[in-house]
C-alpha cells in the first residue's frame, strides 16, 4: 500500500471538506475563557484537567514536579512547572493546594533546630523513634502568637481560596470572584493577598471582563514584581 | 521568587493564539461533543506544554499537535466518556462575511461532514482529518501517530471508503 493505491477523493466529497476546513473560528470570548483557565493551571497551580482526559503517559492533574521544592508535600495543580527552580514562598504553596510545607515554613521561626520539620504530619507519623520526642513539636517551642495567628490565619485564607479555585475548575467564576471577595473583605493585607489577586485577574479575564483583568493585572505586576505568579498574570491579561 | 519554565509564558500564549482554533476544530473533527470540548481542548494544552521537551521543532507544529489531540480524545473516549453524537448545534461564532443562505447551507454541509466522520473509525478517522482535511503528508502522519507507513496509507484508503458511504448514507436518509 502506497501512495499510487489511493483513488483521488471524488469532487464532491472534495467540496464537502472543503467546506469542513474553513469552519469558522471560535469565539474570541471562549479563547479568553479557555485561556484564562489553561494560564491558571500552568502557572498558578490550578486544579488541573477540570474532569478531562488524562493524556499520554499519565493524568494531568497530579502534579510532578515538586520535588525541587519540598519534600513531595506540594500538589501542585499541573504538570508545567517541571522546571521551577525554588524561591517559592509560602502563598504559592498554599495556592497550589496541600500546604504542608507552607504551613511549616510560616509557623516556625528559622531559629527552631532542624528536626522541627516534624511539624509536617506525614514525617511525625511514621518516624516516631527518630523524632525525639513530641515536646519538640509541641506548639510551647513556637512562640504562641506567631503559631495562633499564623495558623489560623492561613487555614482560614487558604479556604476561601481553595473556593476559588475550586469554582474556577467548575467555570463558576462569579463564584470564583465571590470567594475572592470575601476573603479581601477578611484579609486585605493577608498572607495570601498576593494570590488572591492573581486569582482575581484570572478570574476576571474567564469572565470576559478583560478590561477589569488588565487594569488589575497592572497592579499586580507593580506590586508584586518577581511573583512567581507572574507567568499566569501575563499569559491571561497581557 | 524565580521561576524558569520549558517555555515563556508570552511564548505559550503565543502558541496558544495560533494553534487554539487548529486544536479546537480537530477535537471536533475526532467526535469530541461541544459538551467536553473545553475540558479536552484544555488537556491537549497541558499536555503540549507539558510534552514540548519531546517536540522536535524541525518537524512541523500540527501533526505534533494532532498526535496529543488523538490521545486526548481516544483517552477519554475509552472511559466511556464519550457519546457517539453529533450536536447540531456550532458553538463557533457565525461567519458574517456571507450571506443567511449560503451560511446555512455551510452549516448543513459541516454538520454532514461531521456526522459521516462520526461513522468511521476514530483510528482511520484520525489520518483521513490529518491528511484529508488538514493537508498533512502520510509519511508526518505516520510519525506523529506512531505508526508504518503502509498502515497509515491503508488507513486512510479504508477511512475514505467509509467516509464516503457514509455520506452516501446520510444523504440518502435525509
Amino acid at each position: 500500500m502506497g501512495p499510487d493505491d489511493l483513488d483521488p477523493l471524488p469532487k464532491e466529497l472534495q467540496n464537502l471538506l472543503d467546506v469542513e476546513r474553513a469552519a469558522p473560528a471560535a469565539s474570541a470570548a471562549l479563547k479568553a475563557r479557555m485561556l484564562a483557565r489553561i494560564s491558571g493551571d500552568l502557572f498558578l497551580g490550578g486544579a488541573g484537567g477540570g474532569g478531562g482526559g488524562g493524556a499520554g503517559d499519565g493524568g494531568l492533574s497530579t502534579g510532578t514536579v515538586a520535588t525541587k521544592i519540598s519534600a513531595g508535600t506540594v500538589a501542585w495543580g499541573t504538570a508545567a512547572v517541571t522546571k521551577l527552580v525554588v524561591g517559592v514562598g509560602v502563598a504559592a504553596f498554599a495556592v497550589g493546594g496541600a500546604v504542608g510545607a507552607g504551613i511549616h515554613a510560616v509557623v516556625v521561626p528559622h531559629s527552631i533546630p532542624a528536626p522541627m520539620v516534624v511539624v509536617t504530619p506525614r514525617v511525625v507519623e511514621p518516624a516516631p523513634v527518630v523524632v525525639p520526642a513530641p515536646e519538640v513539636v509541641k506548639p510551647a517551642v513556637v512562640p504562641r502568637a506567631v503559631k495562633s495567628v499564623a495558623v489560623d490565619t492561613l487555614g482560614e485564607e487558604r479556604s476561601f481560596l481553595e473556593q476559588a479555585r475550586s469554582a474556577m475548575a467548575r467555570r463558576d467564576t462569579k463564584g470564583a470572584l465571590s470567594a475572592l471577595a470575601e476573603h479581601e473583605r477578611r484579609y486585605p493585607s493577608g498572607l495570601l493577598a498576593e494570590e488572591r489577586m492573581a486569582l482575581q485577574v484570572l478570574a476576571l479575564a474567564g469572565e470576559g471582563r478583560a478590561d477589569e483583568a488588565k487594569s488589575l493585572a497592572t497592579k499586580f505586576r507593580a506590586k508584586y514584581p518577581a511573583s512567581l505568579l507572574r507567568g499566569a498574570i501575563d499569559a491571561a491579561a497581557p | 521568587m524565580q521561576v524558569a519554565l520549558s517555555l515563556p509564558p508570552e511564548e505559550f500564549q503565543r502558541l496558544y493564539k495560533a494553534e487554539f482554533d487548529y486544536v479546537w476544530n480537530t477535537l471536533r473533527r475526532l467526535g469530541v461533543r461541544d459538551a467536553n470540548r473545553e475540558d479536552l481542548c484544555h488537556d491537549v494544552f497541558i499536555t503540549a506544554w507539558r510534552k514540548l521537551k519531546d517536540y522536535d521543532p524541525t518537524r512541523p507544529l500540527r501533526p505534533w499537535l494532532f498526535g496529543i489531540a488523538y490521545r486526548v480524545a481516544s483517552d477519554s473516549r475509552q472511559r466511556a466518556y464519550q457519546h457517539r453524537e453529533v450536536s447540531d448545534e456550532e458553538a463557533d461564532s457565525a461567519d458574517d462575511a456571507i450571506a443567511p443562505d449560503e451560511a446555512v447551507a455551510q452549516k448543513q454541509a459541516r454538520l454532514l461532514v461531521r456526522k459521516a466522520l462520526e461513522e468511521v473509525p476514530i483510528e482511520r478517522r484520525a489520518v483521513f482529518v490529518m491528511h484529508d482535511i488538514d493537508g498533512i503528508a502520510i509519511p508526518e502522519i505516520a510519525a506523529s501517530l506512531e505508526l508504518p507507513l503502509n498502515t497509515a496509507y491503508s488507513r486512510l484508503r479504508l477511512a475514505r471508503r467509509d467516509f464516503s458511504e457514509a455520506v452516501a448514507r446520510l444523504k440518502g436518509g435525509a
